[in-house]
């Protein structure tokens, strides 16, 4: 009896040391992505379980990505400061407060063009399985992100 | 001779005996605790026939190499991806990113 559960001890002790070894070596790699100066990629990496090749181009796209994005969170942001200090001058529907929401529809259609047309371009690294998921997950955002309210500079 | 007869003649004849006060509480109590202690022997040597399986050699390296699998497996197993992880990602490609409204 007493063989038999030291055994069972033993198989166990093996099995949670098996687990910790596998997680440990996926958490490693997890850290590696995180060591990285773009600790927002480490859902691409880890949810997506993009290759190594994949996840260097990923990378090099969004790095190319983030000053153009910077540049259009500040357009956005300056065009809702000036849509909004018109309209808080309250000289009623003026031509320039006109010219300032046609302005702040423009700059919006423009950069969410710019953040499709940079999501397509990631989507194309990817399988048809991480592609959808990407999809699923990134484009609901995209897609209702110009009914949200003003931008701000999250690269700054 | 009748049952009314039969009755007195065996109060008659049964020998006074003084029991301990609690006596019928205690034969209750020791029948009850009989009763439930009935299934230890039986899940001892379930268990202990259980065991002995696991003792014998083929089944001992069969759990041993299941267990190590089953490890490995659990182990690889994606974990639930953090929704913060997610958002950033979102916020970082997002130039309407208004979580960070100034």
């Amino acid at each position: 009896m007493k063989k038999g559960l030291l055994i069972l001890l033993v198989a166990l002790v093996a099995g949670s040391a098996a687990f910790w070894v596998t997680r440990t070596h996926q958490q490693h790699g997890r850290q590696a992505v995180l060591l990285d100066a773009m600790p927002e990629l480490a859902w691409l990496r880890g949810d997506l379980r993009l290759s190594d090749a994949q996840f260097a181009q990923a990378c090099a796209l969004h790095t190319a990505y983030r000053p153009q994005c910077a540049v259009m969170c500040r357009r956005i942001a300056d065009a809702h400061a000036q849509l909004e200090s018109l309209a808080q001058a309250g000289r009623g529907m003026t031509p320039e407060l006109a010219a300032a929401i046609s302005e702040l529809a423009r700059v919006r259609a423009e950069c969410q063009q710019k953040m499709l047309v940079h999501l397509y371009q990631t989507v194309r690294l990817f399988d048809d399985r991480q592609a959808e998921r990407y999809l699923e997950k990134v484009l609901p955002a995209a897609l209702e992100a110009t009914t949200a309210g003003p931008a701000a500079c999250h690269h700054d | 001779m009748n049952d009314s007869e039969l009755d007195q003649l065996l109060k008659d004849g049964s020998p006074p005996v003084q029991v301990p006060a609690g006596f019928k509480h205690d034969v209750w109590l020791r029948i009850a605790t009989a009763e439930s202690a009935a299934w230890k022997p039986c899940a001892a040597r379930l268990l202990e026939r259980l065991l002995g399986v696991f003792a014998m050699p083929p089944v001992a390296v069969a759990t041993c190499a299941a267990m190590v699998v089953a490890g490995v497996w659990c182990g690889m197993q994606p974990q639930k991806s953090d929704p913060a992880t997610e958002v950033a990602y979102i916020q970082s490609v997002s130039p309407f990113a208004h979580a960070h409204r100034r």
